[in-house]
């Protein structure tokens, strides 16, 4: 799998530098769905990396050499996660260095919810890149940036919700019940992606 | 062992199908798939590479079923190019080399170093940047830059200017010195498969029509040049294909079915080949 994600992050390696910027002036010039939108914009690289393998048809290739469907399909999922983790850590630095200036504090609680809101739509929407190719997948882009406005919304309820008195542990629950969330439908999205994976590619 | 057996192997994908195809090559050899486009042989090597399932019949490479989950560890000793190097075209040649040496447990970067010096290719330009003999010419050096035992090549040499062929075709006959390693190679171009392959196998719309020694063909087969008299003459059973033409009649016939002293032309795999397929239509 080492090899499927070095692959994919060469390939993408251009489009990483866009997407850090980009997450770094989300997250300066706002909090909240900005964070959120930011995090879970990331999530949508495996649709480019999908992309980028159906167009140099190197899936054909890949399924001749020895890696596993498994392999495949598994080094998506986690080119997903390290991405997320990586935007959500340049929120973070971004949130550091505001404070240093005393603008703002780095917000966990809204960065946890945007990891797990980008986990389950990337758990949501993968098998349905995998079902459908890369052909049709600027339909499911446009279906998953409706989601990640919603859930951007909804970021800044819960940003104004975490300054009202009393709130955070709102939050924290709505955290816990997004994070049981996230881990049901990776179960369920990862042998699912696995088995649309060997039937139609 | 043989390096391929592909027994009783059917595929249907509606107006095409392959139909109970058998093809054993020993270990060893180099064996040459040749047949008209769509005829199947892209197809017959997603079969036996397990990148499509058979309707039926069962497909086995270096003795292995290629539908087992051992057939993975069985991938390290293969080496695959495909009529298009399917790398992303972003990827450098050295990029390419690291994506390897973290797929193949034997992969031999100084080897892979030595093929980029031998076929000239720049190591930092990126792969789109490459001509269609340079992006082959990568993919034969990553089929064998991981010591693989069988090389799977599909149309690998089509694109190539004659003298890189050459040189390619030599680098194939280098690998097939050791004595367990294998060769399937399938091509449109027949001298190549005639100058280098030990067996020849002919595909025509799924079907194998014959998978023989290259010198049993050739030994067995010969031209009949005459008028359509002489050719009426010989038993139909000696005929393979004929064409007419306005100066008379050319045949392919069996050695062994016709007169001793009836003299002959030399068949070529090529002529073997369209006369053949000629007698499959006129048959």
């Amino acid at each position: 799998m080492t090899a499927l994600l070095r692959k994919d992050f060469y390939i993408l390696g251009k489009y990483l530098w866009v997407f850090a910027l980009l997450v770094v002036f989300m997250t300066a010039v706002s909090e909240g769905f900005y964070t959120v939108f930011a995090v879970v914009l990331v999530s949508m690289l495996p649709f480019a990396a999908l992309d980028y393998d159906k167009q140099s048809r190197w899936d054909q290739l890949a399924v001749m050499m020895p890696y596993s469907i498994r392999d495949i399909v598994l080094s998506k999922y986690a080119l997903g996660w390290i991405g997320m983790a990586g935007a959500a850590a340049v929120c973070l630095a971004v949130s550091f260095a505001q404070g240093i200036f005393g603008h703002t504090e780095p917000d966990f609680p809204t960065l946890a919810m945007a990891l797990l809101t980008g986990v389950i739509t990337m758990d949501v929407t993968l098998p349905l890149a995998f079902r459908c190719g890369a052909e049709r997948g600027k339909a499911w882009f446009l279906l998953v940036n409706l989601m990640v406005m919603f859930v951007g919304n909804l970021g800044s309820i819960a940003a104004n919700a975490a300054s009202a008195p009393g709130s955070p542990n709102l939050l924290v629950r709505w955290n816990v019940f997004l994070f049981l969330a996230a881990a049901a439908a990776t179960i369920l999205s990862v042998p699912l992606s696995m088995r649309i994976y060997q039937k139609y590619w | 062992m043989n390096a391929i057996e592909l027994s009783h192997i059917c595929k249907s994908f509606g107006s095409f199908a392959i139909q109970d195809l058998n093809l054993t090559i020993p270990c060893g050899t180099i064996c040459g798939l040749v047949g008209e486009n769509g005829a199947g042989k892209s197809t017959t090597i997603r079969l036996l590479m397990n990148a499509l399932s058979p309707d039926s019949g069962r497909a086995a490479v270096l003795g292995v079923d290629v539908s087992s989950p051992e057939f993975r560890a069985v991938k390290e000793n293969i080496g695959v190019v495909l009529d298009e190097a399917y790398f992303p075209e972003v990827l450098t040649p050295v990029q390419v080399g690291r994506v390897m040496a973290d797929t193949y447990r034997r992969w031999d970067q100084k080897q892979y170093e030595e093929f980029l010096r031998r076929f000239d290719l720049p190591e930092k330009k990126p792969f789109k940047d490459f001509s269609r003999g340079m992006k082959m010419k990568l993919a034969i050096a990553v089929a064998m830059s991981h010591h693989p035992k069988l090389l799977v090549l599909d149309e690998a040499t089509s694109g190539l200017d004659p003298i890189v062929r050459d040189e390619v075709l030599e680098l194939f006959n280098e690998f097939t010195r050791e004595e367990d390693h294998s060769i399937l190679l399938s091509s449109h171009i027949v001298s190549d498969l005639e100058k280098l392959c030990d067996y020849i196998a002919f595909i025509h719309r799924g079907r194998l029509l014959f998978c023989d020694e290259k010198d049993q063909l050739l030994e067995t087969y010969g031209i009949f040049a005459g008028n359509a008299e002489q050719l009426e003459s010989l038993r139909s059973e000696a005929v393979v294909g004929r064409e007419h033409s306005g100066y008379g009649v050319r045949a392919l016939v069996r050695r062994n079915e016709v007169p001793n002293g009836l003299e002959l032309e030399r068949a070529s795999i090529e002529d073997i080949i369209l006369f053949t397929v000629k007698g499959a239509k006129q048959g």
